[in-house]
């Protein structure tokens, strides 16, 4: 048996008091089955799992989930944004009918596209393709606008493999304007003048014997966003 | 164009559309592949084309790929 002094006794005195006091006053709870339980997950959440099974953070994984699955089933698209080169594909005749010997214009519509291929299909031959240049906004300025030049083109294109040139820009290359036509596409990019000019045009002669269903399609390509 | 000629020639598409057969070169049929078809049939004397189709004509035919 150990023996305490009086003093000691007031101040465990004063101690059960201050702890009576602090229950009373609802400070301390008890540490009845709910407060055990809750201790008990504590301690399972310090045992490693804290990571993955704190409220906050399955909160937000099922946040990030919901997105995810809007994103995933169109609801709310991604919104994305282009740091590299851009491509886009236009439609500018369809299918369209060319009686024999006749043609088609078509407007390119350039807006600040670095390079514009032009894509022909066509199921009659021969044909030809003319542009506008930088000095006659015609569609009729002459065939070297585009290399591959393609004037008298013996072969058909189907929609599937069309016939594609890139567009130089107004270029002449012809020696009608003392220009050495380029015989590599690295000598004709070398001719380019971009940005193309807004009136840039196109024109598609049918030079069979039979009307000609013809497609042009354009590929305009930015090389950074 | 009467309404008489645009259904004619809704009808012909549609004849078209209805023969065509998948083959390797040419998996499905497209606009330019009915278009070209009709032309070769010497009837297209309006010429035409693929934008006429997509405002005239009906399912499936204003639907084909371009």
């Amino acid at each position: 048996m150990s023996i305490i002094t009086n003093r000691e006794l007031r101040d465990l005195w004063a101690d059960a008091a201050k702890i009576k006091e602090a229950i009373s006053g609802g400070k301390v709870a008890v540490a009845d089955a709910a407060v055990l339980a809750k201790l008990e997950a504590m301690r399972v959440l310090l045992a490693g799992t804290l990571s993955t099974a704190d409220a906050a953070v399955l909160a937000k994984l099922a946040d990030l989930e919901s997105k995810l699955d809007m994103i995933l089933n169109g609801t709310t698209p991604a919104t994305v944004k282009l740091t590299g080169s851009k491509v886009q594909v236009d439609t500018l005749l369809n299918s369209v009918s060319i009686p024999a010997g006749g043609n088609q214009v078509f407007n390119i519509n350039p807006t600040s596209e670095d390079e514009i291929w032009v894509l022909i299909s066509i199921d009659k031959q021969p044909w030809l393709l003319a542009g506008s240049s930088l000095i006659y906004s015609s569609s009729d300025g002459g065939t070297n606008m585009f290399y591959p030049v393609r004037t008298g083109v013996s072969t058909t294109h189907n929609i599937y493999n069309p016939c594609v040139s890139l567009c130089l820009g107004g270029l002449n290359l012809a020696t009608s304007w003392g220009l050495t036509p380029p015989t590599s596409m690295t000598e004709a990019r070398q001719y380019m003048i971009t940005p193309y000019q807004a009136d840039l045009k196109g024109r598609l002669v049918n030079n069979s014997s039979e009307v000609a269903t013809a497609t042009v399609k354009v590929v305009r390509v930015w090389k950074k966003g | 164009m009467d309404e008489q000629r645009k259904q004619q020639i809704i009808n012909a598409l549609m004849g078209i559309y209805n023969a065509f057969v998948p083959t390797e070169d040419e998996p499905e049929l497209t606009m330019f592949g009915l278009i070209s078809r009709y032309n070769s049939t010497g009837q297209n004397v309006e010429l035409v084309g693929g934008d006429w189709v997509i405002q005239n004509a009906p399912e499936p035919l204003k639907s084909l790929p371009i």
